[in-house]
């Protein structure tokens, strides 16, 4: 039985190496994805005052304007991945939320942020309601109510 | 231990000095037992939110596609002024195959072509994202409706121009929906699995935030090179490509595998260089 | 021991000792899989299953190695040895169960046959990084079902217990495997280095272990004789040796068991037949020399097990001189009968 036993220090001894040596080099070999510039449109091109923002968990929504109150944008920054098969943005029209009778704005899709053009004329409406419509679903997502949205709030 | 204890298993209970000491090796390992559930339980990375609804069957219209993966393309309700917007919905089939076979087999059956014709195919959806994937599988009867004629509404194509790209190439199907984790090393064998039985590869950018880009592969002819991206597949990759946007998806046209290169291992020995970029939309930096 | 072969032949230690695994087992996945669907519940059905079973049998494996040194280095801790191979036998089965449902997984459904997929899949052998991490848990996967296949005593006395002993120390390459099996795989996706700690925490437990109780073994060995007569060498004094009790002396390389009973000396070969547990460790029951392992018994005075048992080891003569004990280190044949030498 001696030389098992001389076997087991033995081993103990090479593993008491190799180990250590595998664990480190294991865990420096992990491979590093590098962070990369996405490809979506630059923010370059927001309008400079942000009229109205709505904070929700997975995202941000603003209007923005120019110093003149010319020209309107809606940017949406989506924060987290979308858990719906699609995402539509549709101006309602009131009072229901039946895309037929709406608006198309755009559709929104992985995380990041979105720019949509606004009319003009909407600058005499006294409330925005935007509604978040899966249409693979059939499903509204979420709607969001902005008050006197192109207007300085009091 | 007293020379009177002595412990052997048969005996029907251990004498008192000795079952003292193994009570506390017990209460010991309880311990261990306990903070290790916790730990090893808190310290996992967070799954994703992408969602595969299993045994839930969707019904999608749309037009059938072709190239640059077999696809539907599916249209949101008209508005008031009767616009709408499209979703480009890729298919995937049965388990670790892609949706080639299926569609052929389907086309055979109805003696007919699927290529730009308006479809009504019955699979499960899996999504996350913003991208969205339909599974057809033969045992759910898929394709439930097809329109005799084409329908000529061709994507919107934009050339991106050349672009240089670090990140990882992913199996669809499994990372939009049906494994967590469905990246990396430990899914890689299932990935590649995945993309030798036909799923088209999809090619994950990541910036500082997190967010992330979605690319289709194919080869500079535009077609499939799932078998040679075998042995890149699921490790960070440095690549060199043609962007071609088509509607919702972006192409990367690769000319062969000498322009994609590993970029992975021993990193932490290597800089950060910033130049593995890709530009912005309006204005694409042809990097050459 | 027994003429005749039963699964297990159970009694109270052994019921104990299940229970305990099966608690531990319980409590573990329990923990693990509610804390992951609290925290984390995006989690699939098929990841959870995958992980509590691999983490459990990972633990389960260094307690398993953990118990060996520890019994060598202090023997209360021998109750946690008598009954270890129901907890390897436990360990595999939840490895099992990892790697079938990995195989399932992450093989099955494809275009090849699963365990061909296992192989063909990820080829970079000649990376380290890109290593396929599934092929070295298969290999680990496969030394520990041949351990628990053949942990019945019926394949250690057919296999010989030198050759089943050998065997069973694959179970070392075996650790080996699962930790670079854990490195080159889940830790490149799950890089936080709370992990990385934890498992060199484990490694290091266990070198350390075992480099103490191999120490601690290597004096014994290393002990010399110098005061030789006629064939006997001086051990040591006779008050040394306490009643019922013996002292181990390690002669050209073989250790031998010098037991007290009843006022007078016997000496054996110190190796049980069962699994080789060191016979001088144990105690006199009942008149018979107790293996501390799994309590097989010989009488002091011949080497043999009391009928019906028929194991036998070999004798020797020992004599005392002034109150010295010396030792003839040329062995008896198996269950030869030796007259002992009686202590003043
Ligand atoms: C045929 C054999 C095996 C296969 C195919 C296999 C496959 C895998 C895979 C794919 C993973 C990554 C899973 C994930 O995404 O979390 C993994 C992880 C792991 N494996 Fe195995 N494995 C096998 C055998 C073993 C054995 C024998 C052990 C040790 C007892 C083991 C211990 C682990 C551990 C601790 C992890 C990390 C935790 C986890 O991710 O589950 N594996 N294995
Ligand atoms: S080794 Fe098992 S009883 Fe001695």
């Amino acid at each position: 039985m001696k030389p098992l036993r001389k076997r087991h220090l033995q081993v103990w001894t090479a593993w008491a190496i190799l180990l250590p040596v595998g664990i480190v080099l294991g865990w420096l070999a992990v491979p590093y994805q590098q962070p990369v510039k996405l490809l979506q449109s630059s923010a370059a091109d927001l309008l400079p005052v942000i009229m109205q923002t709505k904070e929700h968990n997975d995202y941000t929504v603003s209007i923005r304007s120019d110093h003149k109150h010319t020209a309107w944008q809606l940017e949406w920054k989506n924060k987290t991945a979308l858990t719906y098969p699609s995402a539509v943005i549709y101006k309602a029209g009131e009072p229901g939320n039946d895309p037929g009778k709406a608006e198309l704005i755009g559709r929104i899709e992985a995380r990041g942020d979105y720019v949509f053009e606004l009319k003009p004329g909407l600058a005499q409406s006294s409330r925005l309601k935007l509604v978040l419509y899966d249409f693979i679903h059939e499903a509204v997502i979420d709607t969001i109510i902005f008050k006197n949205p192109f207007r300085y709030p009091e | 231990m007293d020379n009177k204890e002595f412990y052997i298993g048969w005996m029907p209970a251990a004498p008192g000095g000795l079952a003292k000491h193994i009570r506390k090796v017990v209460v010991i390992l309880i311990m261990l037992v306990i903070t290790a559930g916790i730990i090893l339980a808190l310290q996992q990375k967070k799954f994703s939110t992408a969602t595969f609804e299993f045994g839930q069957l969707t019904e999608i219209t749309g037009i059938y596609q072709q190239f640059p993966v077999p696809s539907i393309k599916a249209m949101s309700n008209l508005d008031a002024s009767g616009h709408s917007s499209s979703l480009t919905i890729p298919l995937v089939g049965y388990g670790k195959s892609g949706a080639e076979g299926i569609i052929a087999e389907l086309e055979k059956e109805k003696n007919t072509t699927l290529d730009k014709k308006t479809v009504t195919f019955r699979g499960t959806l899996l999504y996350s994202d913003g991208k969205t994937l339909l599974q057809i599988d033969k045992n759910d009867d898929p394709l439930t409706k097809i329109s005799d004629a084409v329908v000529n509404v061709p994507p919107a194509i934009k050339e991106l121009g050349t672009v240089r790209l670090t990140g990882e190439i992913l199996d669809p199907k499994c990372y939009f929906g049906v494994m967590k984790p469905g990246q990396g090393k430990p899914h890689r064998d299932c990935a590649i699995r995945c993309i030798a039985g036909g799923m088209s590869p999809v090619f994950y950018v990541r910036n500082e935030k997190g967010e992330a880009n979605y690319y289709l592969i194919l080869d500079a002819a535009g077609k499939k090179m799932n078998e040679q991206l075998k042995d890149i597949i699921a490790e960070p990759v440095s690549l060199r490509a043609r962007a071609v946007q088509y509607d919702d998806w972006i192409v990367l046209y690769i000319d062969g595998m000498n322009k994609i290169t590993r970029t992975g291992g021993l990193s932490w020995f290597k800089t950060k260089d910033g130049d593995t970029y890709c530009g912005v939309s309006h204005t694409i930096n042809v990097s050459e | 021991m027994s003429a005749s072969y039963v699964a297990v032949g159970w009694n109270r230690q052994k019921k104990i000792y299940d229970w305990l695994i099966a608690g531990f087992c319980f409590t573990y996945l329990l923990l693990f899989i509610s804390v992951t669907l609290i925290v984390n519940e995006q989690v699939t059905f098929e990841t959870l299953l995958i992980r509590s079973t691999s983490t459990l049998a990972v633990l389960l494996l260094h307690v398993i190695l953990a118990i060996g040194p520890l019994c060598r280095l202090d023997k209360k801790f021998l109750p946690l040895l008598y009954n270890r191979r129901h907890l390897g036998v436990t360990m595999f089965t939840f490895a099992l169960a990892h790697g079938g449902f990995s195989i399932f997984q992450f093989h099955a459904l494809g275009n090849t046959n699963p365990f061909v997929s296992l192989f063909i899949s990820n080829t970079n052998f000649n990376s380290f990084a890109a290593f396929p991490f599934q092929a070295l848990g298969f290999f680990a996967l496969l030394i520990f079902f041949l351990m628990a296949i053949t942990s019945h005593d019926f394949w250690l006395h057919n296999l010989s217990p030198r050759v089943w002993k050998t065997l069973h120390m694959f179970v070392y390459l075996a650790y080996l495997l699962v930790v670079m099996h854990v490195m080159l795989g889940v830790i490149q996706y799950e890089n936080n280095p709370v992990f990385v700690i934890i498992i060199l925490a484990g490694a290091v437990t266990l070198i350390t272990l075992h480099l103490l109780a191999g120490s601690k073994e290597r004096k014994l060995d290393k002990r010399k004789f110098s005061l030789e007569q006629e064939g006997f060498m001086y051990v040591c004094p006779a008050e040394e040796i306490e009643d019922s009790r013996a002292k181990i002396f390690c002669i050209d390389k073989e250790r031998i068991a010098v037991y007290r009973h009843e006022n007078k000396l016997y000496a054996i070969h110190n190796v049980c037949k069962h699994q080789g547990g060191p016979l001088g460790e144990g105690k006199i029951l009942d008149g018979c020399i107790t293996c501390p392992w799994h309590g097989y018994q010989y009488l002091p005075h011949n080497g043999q097990s009391p009928p019906p048992f028929k194991e036998k080891v070999s004798t020797y003569d020992v004599k005392i001189i002034d109150g010295k004990v010396w030792l003839n280190p040329v062995p008896f044949p198996e269950g030869t009968e030796r007259p002992g030498a009686t202590i003043k």
